[in-house]
Formats: C-alpha cells, structure tokens, sequence
C-alpha cells in the first residue's frame, strides 16, 4: 500500500522471503545436477549443457506448481495466507528461471546453424499432427511468453492503471499457460524419458494443483449460495448473527445478493464493509483489525472500520454498510453505500462485549 | 466483479483439469523412449572419433 509507485517496496518480509527462495532454487539446480550425474553415468550420461537446460526447465516447473498451489491452499487454509504476501516475486523469479531455460535451449540446440535460432525452433519441427513427434518447445514457448506478460504487468502500477479487473482476468491466463507447459513436458521431457518416476510426479502435480483449485473454487460457489436468514416480510435487513458471536476484532462474513458484506467487531463497535479489497480483491473478511484499521490478509492494504476509508495519506476507499444490533442480534441493511461513506457503528450493550 | 471472476475461475479449472488429465494419460499411453535430442550431437561426435574406419 502506498501513494506513489516504486520498483519493489522493499521490507525485512520480503527480503527475507526473496532470499529463502533465491537459496531453495539454487540448491535445487544443484541437487538435480548432481542426483542427475549419479543416476546416469556411461553411455547415458548428459553433457553438462543438458544437465543445466533441464535442472532449469524442472525448477520452473516446480516453482510454477507451488505458485498455482499457494492461492487455493490459502483460501482452504487461511494459516497459509502469510505465503500469499509475495507470491508476485515467486511468480517473477519463475519466469527468470524459465526465460534461462529456454535462452540456453535456443543456444544449445538452435544456435550453432545459419538460420536465427528463434526462426530455427519456430520452422524446424512442423510435425503438429504426430503425438510423439510434435513440436512441443512451441507449447513451452507459448507459456512463457504468458509468464512474460505476466510478469512484466505484475507491479502495482499495472494493477491501478488496467484497474484490478482487467488485470486479475490478464493473470487468470497462467491456467491455460500451465496447460500448455503441461504439454510442453509431456511431449517432450517425459517422451525421452525411459523411467516412470517423472511421469508419476507430474501426474502428482497436476491432480494436486486441479483438486486444490476445484475444491477451493467449489467452496467459494457454497457459501456465495447462502441465502441470508431476513427478519421479517419486507425489511431489507439480514441476520449476521447473535453478537456474541462475533469475534473480537474480526469478522464474519455474509453474502446477500451475490455481495460478501465483512461485519467487524471492534471495541464494543460493530461495523460492515465489503468483503472486497481494493487493492487486488483480497477476502477481508478473513483479515483483522490492527492499529483500528481492518487490514487485509492478502497485502496488508487498511481501511477504517467506520467509513470503509484508507488512514491519511493513502486514497483508497471502499463501500460500507448499515448495521444494527436488535435484540442482542447483529443485523445488516445489504444496500451498498458509496465507497468511503461514513455509517455510525452499531454500539454493543454492556455486558454483550 | 469477485462472484463473475471466481466463477470463471472455477469455469476455468473445470475445462482445463480433465484436458490436462486427458494429455498426461495419452503421453503415458504413447510413451515410447526413443533417440532424445540430446543423444544426438553426442553419438555424432561418438562415430567422428571413432576414426576412418568407422565411415562408409
């Protein structure tokens, strides 16, 4: 969160977390290197060259599995959210793991005849109608330029600027990405490889990364289901829940209408907001209050439980909601008011906090 | 805009799961371990060295 744009806004967290990750890829390029040489030795031994294009196109692969991994596991799991916080940076760092990958492919295989490298892996293999033999380093070409688009628009600047529709829609394009890097292994790498063990985690890895997302997905489409328990014929508001149910400094989630309104409990107060961050359309519901501020568990982008606005000097706004309390009942209008519009808390009796 | 964009999502993983699914399965299906790119440069450089006796 911040009212300018910088290249990266660096904290202890992310360094921290960019440092982590920078040591666990390269102790996987080592570790597959050498487990590599030992498991093939003679006749079957790799050159060095080939041993680097794979320990390389393997890491990015991997990485891109966790990626994909980490969004649905922090809906499911919400002790997994703090994972979430720099899953841009993995995400870049990805792509430079691939970019490596395919510069050194080019290089090894492309680079050593007359014509330019790129025209040589685009023309030299057509054969887009045999399974064994297709042309498979287009299909990882084709993700990759993906992992480009995404990682050059991956900065806030381009998120404020496509506005976070358009920009959380440009980087749902990584599902048919992995789609393609998918194929690009399996007619590929997995082809020319005599074991099974390869098969079996790639395999592994994509059942796991297709039931995380349909189960998180799954349970996303139930509660946004819900039908909202009204009062009675007529009033517009409806039941949150009995107020001491609400827990203390955080929130519980309705959805009416298709909307997820956060109601917050904080200080003998009770406030709602909606459930949509501004930022990147994080779930705050599921964050806490912190400094008086709700503050979202995806980014830590904050907002003022009273009036759904950012703390001076950030602009942000978001929408709020009316709330009362009846009969020791939390209760909301689900009319949206304009983001940023001040609503008085709904104050808990004493003896109710 | 979150309800269309996750129901996309879900849309989404739905298509592209079994497609996934179906590519793995015929990859196994038609796994035949052949000559690999990489073999070849290196058993190139295997029948140069092996001396004139070796070519036709």
């Amino acid at each position: 969160m911040s009212t300018g744009y910088r290249v990266v806004q660096w904290s202890r967290h992310k360094r921290v977390y960019d440092a982590t990750a920078a040591f666990l890829i390269v102790g996987f390029l080592a570790a597959y290197v050498l487990i590599a040489k030992a498991r093939h030795t003679g006749s079957s031994a790799f050159s060095d060259e080939v041993l680097i294009i794979r320990a390389l196109g393997a890491c990015a692969f991997v990485l891109l599995h966790l990626i994909l991994c980490i969004g649905p596991l922090a809906r499911l799991e919400p002790r997994l959210l703090p994972v979430l916080y720099n899953r841009r940076h993995l995400g870049v760092m990805t792509f430079l793991v691939a970019l490596a990958h395919a510069t050194l492919v080019l290089g090894y295989y492309h680079g050593f005849g007359v014509a330019n490298p790129l025209v040589s892996m685009l023309s030299t293999n057509i054969s887009f109608f045999s399974f064994r033999a297709f042309p498979f380093q287009l299909l990882g070409l084709g993700g990759l330029l993906v992992m480009l688009v995404m990682a050059v628009t991956s900065h806030d600047f381009w998120l404020k600027n496509l506005s976070p529709r358009t920009w959380k829609s440009l980087h749902m394009a990584i599902y048919p990405a992995y789609a393609m890097l998918i194929g690009h292994v399996a007619l590929g790498a997995l082809q020319s490889d005599r074991g099974w063990v390869s098969f079996a985690l790639t395999l592994f890895g994509a059942v796991t990364v297709i039931s995380l997302h349909i189960a998180a997905g799954l349970r996303e489409a139930r509660f946004d289901r819900q039908t909202p328990s009204l009062n009675d014929a007529g009033s517009p508001w409806i039941d949150v829940g009995a107020i001491e149910d609400l827990p203390e400094d955080r929130a519980r989630t309705v959805c009416a209408g298709g909307e997820r309104i956060a109601v917050f409990k904080h200080k003998g107060q009770v406030s709602a907001v909606t459930n949509v961050c501004a930022h990147q359309g994080g779930p705050l519901g599921e964050g806490k209050i912190i400094d008086g501020c709700i503050t979202c568990p995806w980014h830590g982008w904050q907002y003022r439980p009273a009036d759904g606005r950012s703390p001076p000097p950030f602009q942000e706004k978001i929408a709020t909601y009316q709330v009362r309390i009846v009969a020791g009942r939390v209760q909301v209008d689900p009319r949206a008011l304009p983001p940023g519009t001040p609503t008085k808390p709904a104050s808990v009796e004493p003896g109710h906090a | 805009m979150i309800r269309t964009l996750r129901r996309r999502h879900l849309a989404c993983w739905a298509v592209l799961g079994p497609l996934i699914l179906a590519l793995l399965m015929l990859s196994i299906w038609n796994h035949r371990p052949t000559l690999t790119q990489d073999a070849l440069p290196r058993k190139a450089t295997q029948r140069r060295g092996a001396g004139p006796e070796a070519r036709p």
